[in-house]
């Protein structure tokens, strides 16, 4: 109940920020919430892309390095994910502490051309190619990988904050223990799964953890933009690919339109609904408020979407 | 202190925390290969000229594959491999002649290959055959043909030097600027060589010899690291988040054939509006001039006169320098609906020279096109142009031509 409060309170505004405490600014929301749950009322936590906010290529406002200026401690994801933060310490002359949440994680590779790549304008630049795989930055997706993630968020704390150690470790601990019992919880609902249904297509590239963690495959849309809405080929050739692959999980985040759905679910019997949460949570009074509401809701959705008809 | 209490808290959590590295199917390793097609097929039908040799049908290949090799995060190895007609004539390798020609004079080469170096995220540093930092129509001019005379006129490449690349500004409230520095020479190496269609020095039937030499001049073709371009760059302006800008100036000393300096100067803004998540505008303007362009060349002028001793016809031929100056000015749109998009632009070039004045030249062009699936785009538009059509007499005339455009864009 008091961190259901607390975090309606942090999550209200991209620019939620309690009144008292260790002033602390965190780049993303999922990152917000831990920082909360580690922290408790000790801190004034500031989430700079909010819930339902895309963290990915995020534009940082000029009022996020005022918010930055005052802050002792900074918390980021890392591997890529919102190097866009690090601009905004330089740009504030930020000094305190930068915890990397992902700091002792090896990371997996993942396609770097599809992740954070806009042809769409910009400045002028070299025409250089980068590397094909990047880090994968999403670890949070594997939840004994959040357990790295929150040991180092509370080393952060402990350092800028050594009067709140016992605090901090007694959060941290509960937190630790909860986020295990949810990684069996997850495990044991995946599990009610037959293992060759444990497959979904989903146009989100943000899985590779949890696909490693929990047995799932996730498989991209053939031949679907993520930019934009299918045309009747696009649709065509994905349903062909359900077929083909005995799908019954699929979530297109990018398809708005009501008819398409209703194309793919009369021509394969599968049912497409829901939202699946990756890189940020939903509002105070969605389905995800939390880190753990949001495994609860992925887990939720994609387990009686992978049984599907059988 | 710090390192003390990490440990302290490591250990306390440590039978939750083991992980297990990701199978070494997972794991980032390099070196990696990169590669990027962006090629097009495309075909000029001119269905009525001033001048009847441009009537008919070109078909040609432009576009490049680029290449990166990167050794490890922030040191690769780039290459672009680029393919075009290299004929004199126009843009498609020559004149149809009321006929159809097909990949006429069509030629492969190497048109950079450097070192790409990042030391720090605001450093950005490139060494070998590049592409100096100089306009970027030829990137980025909305079009089928536009692109490709932006090519022709402003673009430097296949020089032999050094770039550095520094973001002097990153601040959410002033946008991200870059600035640019080259120190370059024309390349000369067997790398320059053409493939396909190789030809020596000095036909003047091509703009492109099979290997680059000395004999055949030009700005920045003295074998010296005398030549430079110095540009600035940005975007991510909060004000106008979708603008982006570039100014450049270029300087190239004369090659065996020139007596100044050429100076180049390149103006451009870029302006991206996203009315929502399937419609965008895009606006393109760019100016490019250049001052003693061709870096003021020895030509010979031949007089028409008469032999005050006999009273006969002679010509008389002195040698003299031309100067000219040459701007070239861009505007284009193109708005985007899903897959769809439509296109406008409009180019000229005015060549003011001390000799032999020539008219302004303009090119006007409308298309429209969609991605059809696969990497692949279709367009088809509409070229009216006003372009010089008589070299001798520099007469001006006009020409009406349907455009189409196949491109595969992919990277794997």
């Amino acid at each position: 109940m008091h961190r259901r409060s607390l975090l309606a309170l942090l999550l209200a505004t991209p620019a939620a920020a309690q009144t008292a405490g260790l002033p602390v600014v965190v780049s993303f929301s999922i990152l917000g919430d831990m920082t909360a749950q580690i922290g408790g009322d000790r801190l004034a936590i500031r989430v700079i892309a909010g819930p339902d906010v895309d963290a990915h290529g995020f534009q940082p406002r000029p009022s996020d390095v005022a918010a930055l200026r005052g802050a002792t401690v900074v918390v980021r994801n890392g591997l890529g994910f919102d190097s866009w933060i690090d601009r905004l310490t330089r740009s504030a002359g930020f000094n305190g502490v930068l915890a990397t949440a992902t700091e002792g994680i090896t990371p997996r590779a993942m396609d770097g051309h599809s992740h954070d790549h806009d042809h769409g304008g910009g400045r002028r630049r070299a025409h250089s190619l980068g590397p094909r795989s990047v880090p994968d930055p999403h670890a949070w997706q594997d939840l004994r990988l959040g357990q790295v993630y929150l040991r180092n968020i509370a080393a952060a704390l402990i350092a800028a904050d050594p009067a709140g150690e016992a605090v901090y470790r007694r959060n941290a601990e509960a937190y630790a223990a909860r986020l295990s019992a949810l990684d069996a919880w997850v495990r044991a609902q995946i599990a009610t799964v037959p293992e060759d249904r444990r497959r979904v297509v989903t146009s989100h590239d943000a899985f590779g953890y949890f696909a490693a963690a929990y047995g799932v495959e996730f498989l991209a849309p053939q031949g679907v933009s993520t930019e934009a809405e299918p045309s009747a080929a696009d649709v065509a050739r994905l349903i062909r690919q359900i077929r083909a692959e005995n799908i019954s999980a699929l979530f297109m985040e990018n398809m708005a339109n009501p008819a398409t759905l209703n194309r793919i679910a009369a021509e394969t019997g599968i049912t497409v609904s829901g939202r699946l949460f990756a890189d940020a949570l939903s509002a105070p009074d969605g389905p995800a408020p939390t880190y753990e509401a949001m495994f609860r809701n992925n887990v939720g959705l994609l387990v009686p979407a992978m049984r599907g008809r059988g | 202190m710090r390192r003390l209490l990490l440990a302290a808290f490591a250990a306390f959590t440590a039978p939750a925390l083991a992980q297990e590295a990701p199978p070494a199917s997972a794991q980032l390793r390099f070196p990696q290969l990169s590669t990027e097609i962006d090629m097009s097929m495309i075909g000029v039908g001119t269905t009525r000229a001033t001048d009847p040799a441009r009537e008919g049908t070109s078909v040609f290949l432009f576009g490049d594959i680029s290449m990166g090799l990167s050794l490890t995060e922030n040191f690769s190895i780039q290459a672009t491999f680029a393919t075009e007609p290299i004929g004199e004539g126009d843009s498609t390798g020559g004149f149809p002649d009321g006929g159809l020609i097909g990949f006429r004079r069509q030629a492969v080469f190497i048109e950079q290959i450097y070192a790409d170096w990042k030391p720090v995220e605001e450093l950005h540093l490139l060494g070998g055959i590049l592409i100096a930092p100089f306009a970027r129509g030829y990137h980025d001019a909305p079009g089928i043909l536009a692109p490709i005379r932006s090519h022709e006129i402003a673009l430097i490449e296949q020089v032999l030097g050094g770039q550095t690349t520094y973001t002097w500004l990153d601040d959410p409230r002033f946008g991200q600027h870059d600035i640019s520095a080259a120190v370059f020479t024309l390349d000369r190496t067997a790398l320059t060589g053409t493939y396909l269609t190789p030809r020596s020095c000095c036909n003047e039937r091509y703009e492109r010899y099979n290997r680059n030499t000395a004999a055949q001049g030009g700005p920045g073709n003295n074998g010296t690291f005398n030549n430079g371009a110095i540009a600035l760059d940005g975007d991510q302006m909060p004000w106008l988040p979708g603008l982006s800008y570039h100014l450049a100036v270029l300087s190239q000393a004369p090659g065996s054939d020139g007596t100044a300096r050429e100076w180049g100067y390149a103006a451009t803004l870029q302006y991206l509006h996203r009315w929502n998540a399937g419609h965008a505008t895009t606006l393109f303007a760019e100016g490019v001039q250049f001052r003693n362009a061709g870096g003021r060349p020895r030509v010979a002028v031949t007089t028409a006169g008469t032999d005050p001793d006999t009273g006969e016809a002679v010509d008389s031929s002195t040698d003299t320098t031309l100067a000219a100056r040459e701007t070239f000015l861009t505007l284009g749109v193109q708005h985007r609906m899903g897959a769809w998009r439509a296109t406008a632009s409009w180019q000229q070039l005015q060549q003011k020279r001390s000799l032999d004045p020539v008219p302004n030249q303009n090119w006007f062009e409308v298309s429209v096109g969609r991605q059809i699936g696969w990497g692949f785009s279709l367009d088809v538009g509409y070229q009216y142009a006003q372009e010089l059509v008589d070299e001798d007499s520099n007469r001006r005339g006009t020409a009406h031509a349907v455009l189409a455009r196949l491109r595969y864009q992919g990277d794997f």
